[in-house]
């Protein structure tokens, strides 16, 4: 087989539906799991039998994934909080995400290490979402001791906390140290910081948001008009940190580090450095990681001179993501990524020899029906799920994305080139920035044109 | 099938053993309920003096208004103190249930 990770990931998806679909208890399936792996070191000189025994380990490797996903831990901070309590804790713990100024207060994610209340202190762990009013000096590491009451939000609406703790109190908030977490992040988020410092003093705040959005992966800021006509037209996907960005930060890592005369190898652990630090500026989300880990493992392809499979990648990815958070599976940005990209990558190639496009010899027409090509093909593969999920189908995004992913390519180039020059030649950033503006005008306009066409898209 | 070489099974085989293990490891480890030990942050962490906090502290606690707050200071001057936060009853305007609900971001010194 060309692509035997494929093969992997798709029955460790088949063990995570299982697991989804059915309950399971963990230790018989792990006995059994655990029975095969040691027939399977007796068959290693049986192709065809250690491989069916493999993916069968696989398979369960997947649905006890899941399992244990599932099982909250006996230390688990959420074991103290109900919807109606009005105990006040005591917790102990850093500061795990960049914290965010809005309203007069801060809202966090805060990794509980130690709970206290009544006349007992207890180890703890797990996440709590914050939200303290007054303070705004706080940053991702501190080490911080809280007093409130505890709640389970009626909507999971922050991420990965289940628990959430408000803090009304200024004194309710009292700032240890600041050496907890890790090195790399705080480097990520003091990037993150001054980046979008530079978009606001460069940029209209309209032009900033969407730069925001675009580039840093903070969707919070933009419109909820700009965001209803991207939705209609079936080009909200450029808001997303994708495969485009990690190429651009890859080619333009690639450049500076071969313009400082580091050697061809050096430069590729420069690049995949930079690629994670992206990854992390851009918040990781599911398809920023699949874009850098399908990176890494084409540069690493290069690296031991072997020939990239992007289909090989893509399964690399998708595992990669699974083996961290298998619930990842069942989340709507996870489909889409990956639906997207494979449906590319399988249809793109098909459709190109359908309708004979290397007989065409005009470079430019050629390029058009490329890019009409795989903006059918992208369609093709997501519409259903669009239609499943957010009760929409737009006919008009194969239109749409041919002119639109052009433009918003020229907005993350414009809006990167900025931020490069804004620090090495600061005079010669106005000029990156008005072409920003323009290329962010060009885009909404076009946006709102297309959302306007008749029978652009239908509601259900 | 898969078309491993006998050596990229040896290598898969060991992967697989050490994903098992560290599931298994991951999952006993969330069955340990943490055991109670004796209080060790300060008993007042966080909680507000109510014989030295102005007015806009007190009223940063939930449930205490701009005229609640007044009056408190107002008993505090006239009483020369509280000698414990249960004092907070003689208060004019506090109910039994708003005192349960701020009683725990107080304290006497």
């Amino acid at each position: 087989m060309k692509n035997p990770l494929c093969c992997l990931v798709v029955c460790f998806c088949l063990g995570t539906i299982y697991v989804y679909l059915f309950k399971i208890p963990f230790w018989p399936y792990y006995i059994v799991g655990a029975v095969l792996i040691a027939i399977g070191a007796f068959m290693l000189n049986q192709r065809l039998g250690f491989d069916i025994l493999f993916l069968a380990v696989i398979f369960i490797s997947g649905a006890l994934s899941l399992k244990n996903a599932y099982t909250i831990s006996k230390a688990d901070i959420s074991r103290y909080a109900y919807n109606r309590n009005d105990t006040v804790y005591a917790l102990k713990g850093f500061i795990n995400s960049r914290p965010v100024i809005k309203d007069g207060g801060v809202s966090f994610i805060f990794r509980a290490e130690e709970v206290q209340f009544g006349n007992n202190s207890y180890k703890t762990c797990g996440d709590v979402f914050v939200y303290a009013k007054g303070q705004n000096n706080l940053s991702y590491g501190d080490i911080l001791l809280l007093l409130g009451s505890l709640y389970k939000p009626y909507r999971l609406y922050k991420g990965k906390a289940f628990v959430a703790m408000r803090i009304k109190n200024n004194s309710a908030l009292v700032a240890l140290n600041k050496n907890k977490g890790s090195l790399f992040k705080k480097l990520a988020f003091y990037f993150k910081d001054k980046m979008e410092l530079i978009f606001r003093q460069r940029l209209s705040p309209l032009a900033a948001s969407i730069n925001n959005a675009m580039i840093l992966g903070e969707k919070k800021r933009i419109p909820a008009a700009v965001y209803d006509y991207m939705i209609k037209t079936g080009t909200v996907h450029i808001m997303v940190v994708s495969g485009f960005h990690v190429g651009v930060i890859a080619f333009v890592a690639g450049i500076l580090l071969k313009i400082l005369r580091i050697p061809r190898r050096i430069r590729y652990f420069g690049i995949v450095f930079c690629l994670i630090m992206y990854c992390f500026i851009s918040g990781a989300s599911t398809p920023a990681v699949r874009a850098t880990v399908m990176s890494i493992f084409l540069i690493a392809g290069y690296f031991f001179q072997r020939e990239p499979d992007i289909v090989n990648s893509l399964s690399l990815a998708a595992l990669f993501i699974m083996v961290i958070n298998p619930k990842d599976l069942f989340s709507i940005s996870f489909q889409l990524s990956f639906i997207s990209v494979f449906s590319i990558t399988y249809l793109f190639p098909r459709l190109k020899l359908l309708f004979r496009l290397e007989k065409i010899r005009i470079k430019f027409l050629s390029g058009v029906l490329d890019s009409f090509l795989i903006s059918l093909a992208a369609w093709v593969g997501t519409s259903g799920f669009i239609a499943y999920y957010f009760k929409i189908f737009s006919p008009v995004a194969v239109l749409a994305n041919i002119f639109i992913v052009p433009i918003a390519s020229l907005v993350i180039l414009s809006g990167l080139s900025m931020l490069i020059v804004s620090v090495l030649l600061p005079p010669l950033g106005g000029a990156f920035a008005a072409f920003n503006e323009v290329s962010v005008f060009m885009l909404l306009t076009l946006n709102f044109f297309f959302s306007n066409l008749p029978f652009a898209y239908y509601f259900f | 099938m898969l078309n491993f070489t006998y050596e990229e099974r040896k290598a898969a085989l060991a992967v697989i053993i050490i994903y098992f293990l560290g599931l298994g490891v991951n999952f006993i480890s969330k069955q340990v309920a943490p055991k109670a030990s004796p209080l060790c942050f300060n008993e007042n962490l966080g909680k507000i003096n109510l014989n030295a906090a102005d007015k806009k502290l007190l009223m940063s606690i939930s449930g205490i208004g701009e005229k609640l707050s007044r009056r408190i200071i107002d008993f505090r001057e006239a009483s020369g103190g509280f000698s414990c936060v249960e004092d907070l009853m003689s208060v004019k305007g506090m109910s039994q249930t708003k005192f349960i609900k701020i009683k725990d971001y107080l304290f006497v010194q």
